[in-house]
């Protein structure tokens, strides 16, 4: 988090969003979470004037956002890609060859930086989770809210190009 | 009130009370990192673990609130290995380096960073004093060290070393030959007085420092003049006989006395020394191999040439090694009570350089004796070192340092060196990346590492990067060093920080750091010299310039 | 139209059904219903556990009887509707036939016979025996409606609720969890009773009940089913539990990945509460219950009680020392008592059937039944229920199913990354919370995955331990660099870069995290490294040799192309380096410096030709 990788902001933020979230979920501390999740499901990740609203406006403090939204591996910082990738890593998609699914789709993507988990077109975003709780389906993942089992890579890379075309591109 | 065991003593103390406090009552010492008295229990070092009779595991003792009949162990096995493994832990992840390389580099340790901070604030006769610390010769040296140092230099991975030994010369040329050279503080004197054997490079030094000490020092040497290899073995054009004598008349007017032309086993036995003085320092490598006529080059005794007069150590009743005389690696004591050794006699052909640390630390172990305290040398250090730094980490490093290239006229060339400006010198001196930690001498990790013998290359893998973050006027971050222990954060939290510290992520790579990537100087308005002061680490230290000013 | 005898129609649509495309077959069941005049209940209803023949289909006869179609596509779904509707004659059987045929040339989806078989040991008559299993947490899963709280009361529920506020003390509902002899089914195996009798002995009278939902172990999902199937049994628990040790509020912590589970559980408690059995004056007394329902928001060490707490207070998930304990200070500082949802579940069972009737279940010291999320590689995957005492080995043979044709029993892995691997050689070892601990696994909270010989234990080990490592909150020394430490070491020796020391310093390391470590999470965390050490070392030793034998570890396999290669060139096409020439009608190779070990060649090999060695 230093002030060169902040992201740069297409849009400007909607804060009265912010303050319809506030005055729905309170003001507390103990909001902070709900707080930020609510912000997340409006803009899809967490902009940063958004946090720093949410601290004027309640009795949240910047440490305390700041920490509680690093903390927990839902809460992303930077906007996705149109749709979420959750590849399965629990133990029986693991065993199942869950790594061979995730390495496959980052290449099919061209995302080979490490640190990057969104590919060059901001279509997909890919996320390893630990168990979607389909274990019987294993290997599995989710496209934004469809569940596919049973992928070998190959066909978890023909699944991509099938909702990249469905979603004209 | 509960009544509790620790280390088979019992105590009454009031419910409520942490077995930390219950121990201290007790006066006995468990080491602490995260915990600070006056704020909540924080439990994330586990220094502070000990042994709960009937309790599975380790329990850290600051949370621990004490209970009827309670047993506890602070001092087992288990704990202090435990103790052991945190610190090697914390420390396997520690980019940084305690000391500037330079200095590890140095045989004698010299605080090069300090001196050099010394020049550019101008301050000559501070810089002096610091380097006369380990270099009692430093003018000489100056002239003829090899330059162990630069060889290490970080600023290497930029362009070239710093000029280092040049400095040190520059800096005791100008003070030898300023009014008022600088003059150690001396101790009050001991009553007890030292017999020093051999007046080279070794004896000189350990005269030099035995009388800061306080203890009345007496120099025998065989020749007519102190000086010994120095004087005999090098060329007067590198080493210009009035630069070595003033430094020895520097010595000597710290009241060492000299006794020139006396030779040990011909004019006087080791106990006849032993009889008049509490204790003696043989540095006579000078004096048995000069006879051999041997030939100095760079300052150093050529090796294969010299012959130890191995019949004359029998005669003192010493252990002969490989090199020369038997003697303690750390606190160079033969194997005769009282007497102990220095220089060449023990190393072998060494340069002046390596004498001079030597003569410096038989001194100290000399000192120990005379006290009557344990005689252990030179307290012992831990030294975390980086390794393989990356491009960023050497951006880092040179953020504040004068981009210049080697600029100082080199001292081959002894009267270019001789002239050269203080504004040269001044601008070599910015070169100087600075990587001793501000910590070096506070941090209760290296201090603990150091007590529990803990090595920082016991594991393996990989590390958080170097960051520094000067932004703030008075303190610098370098979160690298940073244990997670939490009182910053607690400090700023108490005292109201708008922003404060917070930590950032977590597991392996959680980070203490200010919210929003906000500058330091905006987050710690209020509480940035007491989290200076309480950081346990060289996470967060003062700026050097308000540590050497003593602020 | 016709006569039937159909009570009712239920289709599994908790997210195992859903992810299994179940939603389809529902919209197909409702519709052929509709088309063939049909006027029964169409239900979605949870799990039942058989989670690898979902989607599943249950026809329910007005006398009761229960057929179950496991795997069911639409196709196949408006089949079995129409079925239900045929007549049993002669003529209907053709037409039944005509009308498959046509069903099967109107379908672009593969046939797959749907075989009738039992999902539900009661009713165990048809083909393949379900194997031992008792259900109390799972009695109604994938029977009622779990948006429908009648159902849940037609069945016994909040019986005992009722029986609770309206005939017992307090004191009498702790008794009675204590005789019974239930333990926290979150892991930890703690006895239920103490811990809400330490609750209610304290002095503050602002208390909190919790429920942890958390159920971060991969590869469990009983919480999350429970709760999409049988949401109303939890809050009956938690009402009991609330009742019991004296609070008005409770909070359900539950994982924010679990969207389903979420609604559902919503959307009970307003059912509930609507029904008076959450609310102001419960059941005509004066006993109050608030329930809220906190989402998490992706931290497993959240599942920690103290971390959890600090969660629902808004604050960074991390655990703080303990004592004080939840029970005594909890949230917001007052006494807490933080359960397991399969906790709650069992406790409405205990109230109604007696202390006894649990306790007469299971082992000397472990009482009740336990739900475990099976999975692996078995041929049966999905929520089992089984009595405590049961072996390990009856478990995967029996309820499993076995391994695959060709494939042996190499060991499970049980308790998740906080517990071990134990080898098939212990099998028959009976699962009580003792004897699993002497393994040096831990019984855990039901994940319980079923490993065979292709599978690499080294790398299990280090599996949980990336887990581990990644999950850490990043407090304590121990769990924070050690787990790092100890990752460091597996991932060397499934690199291949192994040193020989290497083994005893992990083994020591294992050790001191595990006595060092602040919380359960760093704790446990060398469990499976132990474990695996212990039973496995040979595996460990073949690593440092530059050896996988299950052919697992990347660094140390290699692919190879054999003569049964028909040269069709479909590897090639699908290597994503170009290691494979395409070579038409000749045996392919790989190029071993540029292929990454992907495995897609060997996918899509028609002739099996591609071998890892
Ligand atoms: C790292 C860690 C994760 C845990 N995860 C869960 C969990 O997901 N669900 C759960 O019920 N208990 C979990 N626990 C155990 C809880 O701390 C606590 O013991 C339990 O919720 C108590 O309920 P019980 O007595 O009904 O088992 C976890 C413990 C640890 C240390
Ligand atoms: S920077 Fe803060 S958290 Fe880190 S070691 Fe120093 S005082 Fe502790
Ligand atoms: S054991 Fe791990 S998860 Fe638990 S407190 Fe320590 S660092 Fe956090
Ligand atoms: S854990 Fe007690 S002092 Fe750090």
């Amino acid at each position: 988090m230093t002030k060169a990788k902040r992201q740069p902001v297409d849009e400007p933020i909607d804060l009265a969003a912010v303050d319809n979230i506030v005055r729905r979920t309170g003001t507390t501390a103990d909001a902070a979470i709900p707080i930020l999740q609510a912000i997340q499901s409006h803009f899809r990740y967490l902009p940063q004037e958004a946090l720093e609203h949410v601290c004027r406006t309640t009795e949240i403090t910047a440490a305390q956002i700041a920490g509680v939204s690093t903390f927990y591996s839902q809460f992303r910082h930077k906007p996705v890609g149109r749709h979420m990738v959750r590849v399965c890593h629990g133990t029986a998609c693991h065993v199942a060859g869950a790594p061979l699914i995730t390495e496959a789709l980052r290449r099919h993507l061209g995302i080979d930086d490490d640190h990057e988990d969104t590919d060059a077109d901001r279509l997909f975003t890919i996320e390893k989770v630990p168990c979607l709780g389909c274990c019987s389906l294993a290997p599995c993942m989710t496209i934004d809210d469809v569940t596919y089992g049973k992928l070998t890579p190959h066909k978890a890379t023909m699944i991509i190009d099938k909702v990249r075309k469905e979603s004209g591109r | 009130m509960p009544r509790l065991t620790i280390d088979n003593r019992s105590i009454d103390v009031p419910p409520g009370t942490t077995v930390l406090e219950a121990a201290r009552r007790l006066g006995i010492d468990i080491p602490t990192l995260c915990h600070l008295d006056g704020l909540q229990p924080h439990t994330s070092c586990f220094m502070c673990v000990v042994e709960i009779e009937g309790q599975a595991g380790l329990k850290p003792s600051c949370a621990m609130p004490v209970a009827e009949g309670m047993v506890v162990r602070t001092q087992s096995d288990v704990v202090m290995r435990a103790r052991r493994t945190a610190l090697e832990l914390l420390l396997s992840d520690h980019p940084g380096d305690c000391v500037a390389p330079c200095s590890l580099a140095c045989p004698a340790h010299l605080k090069v960073a300090d001196f050099v901070a010394a020049i550019v604030a101008g301050d000559n006769r501070r810089a002096a004093g610091i380097v006369r610390r380990r270099l009692p010769l430093p003018a000489s040296l100056g002239r003829v060290c090899p330059r162990f140092c630069e060889r290490a230099c970080r600023r290497k991975e930029l362009d070239e070393a710093v000029n280092i030994r040049d400095l040190h010369r520059w800096v005791a040329d100008k003070d030898l030959a300023s009014s008022d050279p600088h003059r150690p503080d001396g101790a009050t004197e001991s009553g007890k007085s030292v017999a020093v054997v051999g007046a080279g490079p070794a004896g000189l030094s350990a005269a030099y420092y035995l009388r800061q000490m306080g203890h009345a020092c007496t120099l025998y040497e065989a020749q007519p003049q102190a000086g010994g290899l120095y004087r005999c073995g090098i060329d007067a054009r590198r080493l210009p006989r009035d630069v070595l004598d003033a430094e020895i008349a520097a010595i000597l007017g710290l009241g060492v006395q000299l006794r020139s032309g006396v030779r040990l086993g011909r004019d006087v036995s080791l106990d006849d020394l032993l009889a008049r003085h509490n204790a003696v320092v043989l540095a006579i490598g000078t004096q048995t191999a000069m006879d051999q006529a041997a030939f100095y080059a760079e300052g150093r005794l050529a090796g294969g040439e010299v012959r130890y007069d191995f019949s004359l150590l029998n005669a003192l009743g010493l252990q002969p090694s490989r090199r020369g005389v038997q003697a303690d690696r750390a606190t160079l004591a033969t194997g005769r009570a009282g007497v102990f050794a220095a220089g060449n006699v023990v190393t072998g052909p060494n340069y002046g350089v390596h004498a001079v640390a030597s003569g410096r630390r038989a001194a100290v172990a000399v000192d120990q004796f005379l006290r009557g305290a344990d005689v252990v040398g030179d307290p012992a250090h831990v030294n975390v070192l980086m390794r393989d730094l990356s491009g960023d980490e050497v951006a880092v490093l040179r953020a504040h340092a004068d981009p210049s290239p080697r600029g100082m006229p080199d001292s081959g060339n002894p009267a270019a060196a001789a002239t050269a400006s203080d504004t040269e010198v001044r601008a070599e001196a910015g070169r100087c990346l600075d990587c001793d930690c501000g910590k070096r001498d506070t941090c209760a990790l290296r201090q603990l590492a150091a007590r529990y013998g803990a090595s920082p290359t016991r594991y393996h893998g990989p590390r958080r990067p170097f960051e520094r973050d000067a932004t703030h006027p008075d303190i610098v971050f370098e979160s690298g060093k940073c244990i997670q222990c939490g009182r910053c954060v607690r400090i700023a939290e108490q005292d109201r920080e708008t922003l404060g510290l917070t930590f950032i992520g977590r597991g392996f790579s959680v980070r203490t750091a200010a919210p929003f990537s906000s500058e330091l100087s905006e987050a710690l308005r209020r509480t940035a010299r007491r989290c200076v002061e309480h950081c346990p680490t060289g996470a967060l230290s003062l700026k050097r310039a308000l540590r050497d000013s003593g602020g | 139209m016709s006569d039937h005898n159909v009570k009712e129609i239920r289709v599994g649509l908790a997210t195992c059904g859903i992810a299994s495309g179940g939603r389809p077959v529902h919209e197909a069941v409702h519709e052929a219903a509709r088309r063939h005049g049909l006027h029964v209940p169409v239900k979605a209803v949870g799990c039942s556990g058989l989670c690898h023949q979902e989607p599943i289909v249950e026809v329910v006869s007005t006398d009761g009887r229960r057929q179950v179609f496991g795997g069911v596509r639409p196709a196949e779904a408006r089949r079995i509707v129409r079925d239900c509707v045929t007549p049993r004659g002669m003529v209907g059987k053709a037409m039944a036939w005509a009308g498959r045929m046509a069903d099967l040339l109107l379908s672009d989806e593969a046939w797959v016979s749907v075989k009738p078989f039992a999902a539900h040991p009661e009713s165990a008559t048809e083909a393949g025996q379900a194997g031992e299993q008792k259900l109390i947490v799972l009695e109604n899963c994938g029977q009622i409606d779990p948006l429908c709280i009648d159902e849940y009361l037609a069945r016994g529920g909040y019986a005992a609720l009722r029986r609770c506020v309206a005939d017992m003390t307090p004191q009498q509902v702790i008794d009675a969890v204590t005789q019974s002899g239930l333990r926290g089914r979150g892991g930890g195996g703690y006895p239920t009773g103490l811990k809400w009798a330490t609750a209610r002995s304290q002095q503050d009278s602002t208390r909190y009940v919790v429920c942890n939902a958390d159920e971060g172990d991969p590869g469990a999902f009983m919480d999350r089913l429970v709760l999409e199937s049988d949401p109303q049994r939890v809050i009956e628990g938690m009402a009991i539990a609330a009742y019991a040790i004296g609070a008005a509020e409770g909070y359900i912590y539950i994982r924010a990945e679990y969207p389903l589970a979420v609604r559902v559980l919503r959307e009970a408690i307003a059912q509930a509460e609507r029904a008076g059995y959450l609310g102001q004056g419960i059941l005509g007394t004066g006993f109050s219950l608030r329930l809220h329902v906190m989402e998490g928001a992706g931290a497993f060490v959240c599942g920690e009680e103290t971390a959890l707490m600090a969660s629902i207070m808004g604050r960074r998930g991390m655990p703080r020392f303990r004592p004080p304990y939840p029970a005594e200070s909890g949230l917001w500082g007052k006494p807490t008592s933080v359960n397991n949802v399969e906790t709650f579940a069992c406790v409405p069972w205990i109230v109604r059937h007696g202390s006894a009737a649990f306790a007469a279940i299971g082992t000397e010291r472990s009482k009740g039944t336990k739900v475990f999320a099976l999975a692996g590689r078995i041929r049966r995957g999905g929520l089992i229920e089984v009595p405590m005492g049961t072996t390990i080995r009856d478990v995967v043979e029996n309820i499993g199913g076995g391994m695959h044709e060709g494939r042996r029993f190499k060991a499970v892995q049980i308790g998740g990354p906080s517990g071990g691997c134990i080898p098939a050689s212990m099998a028959d070892l009976p699962i009580d919370y003792e004897a699993l601990t002497r393994t040096g696994a831990i019984m855990g909270s039901g994940g319980l995955v079923v490993l065979d010989d292709s599978d690499c234990m080294v790398d299990i080990a280090r599996f949980f331990l990336e887990f581990t490592e990644k999950e850490s909150c990043g407090k304590c020394t121990f769990c924070r660099v050690g787990t790092r430490r100890m990752l460091d070491i597996l991932e060397r020796l499934c690199d291949g870069k192994g040193h020989p020391e290497d083994l005893d310093d992990l083994e020591m390391l294992c050790d001191q995290v595990r006595h060092t470590s602040l919380c359960g999470l760093g704790r446990t965390a060398p469990n499976p490294v132990l474990t695996t050490l212990r039973y496995f070392r040979d595996e460990y030793e073949a690593h440092l040799q530059g050896r996988c034998p299950a052919r697992k570890c990347k660094a140390l396999i290699a692919y190879r192309v054999t003569d049964t290669c028909i040269g069709c060139t479909r590897c090639a096409q699908r290597c994503p380096v170009q290691a494979i020439q395409p070579t038409p009608y000749e045996q392919h190779t790989i190029d071993a410096e540029k292929c990454i070990r992907c495995g897609m060649c060997k996918a899509g090999c028609p002739a099996d030709a591609i071998v890892v060695e």
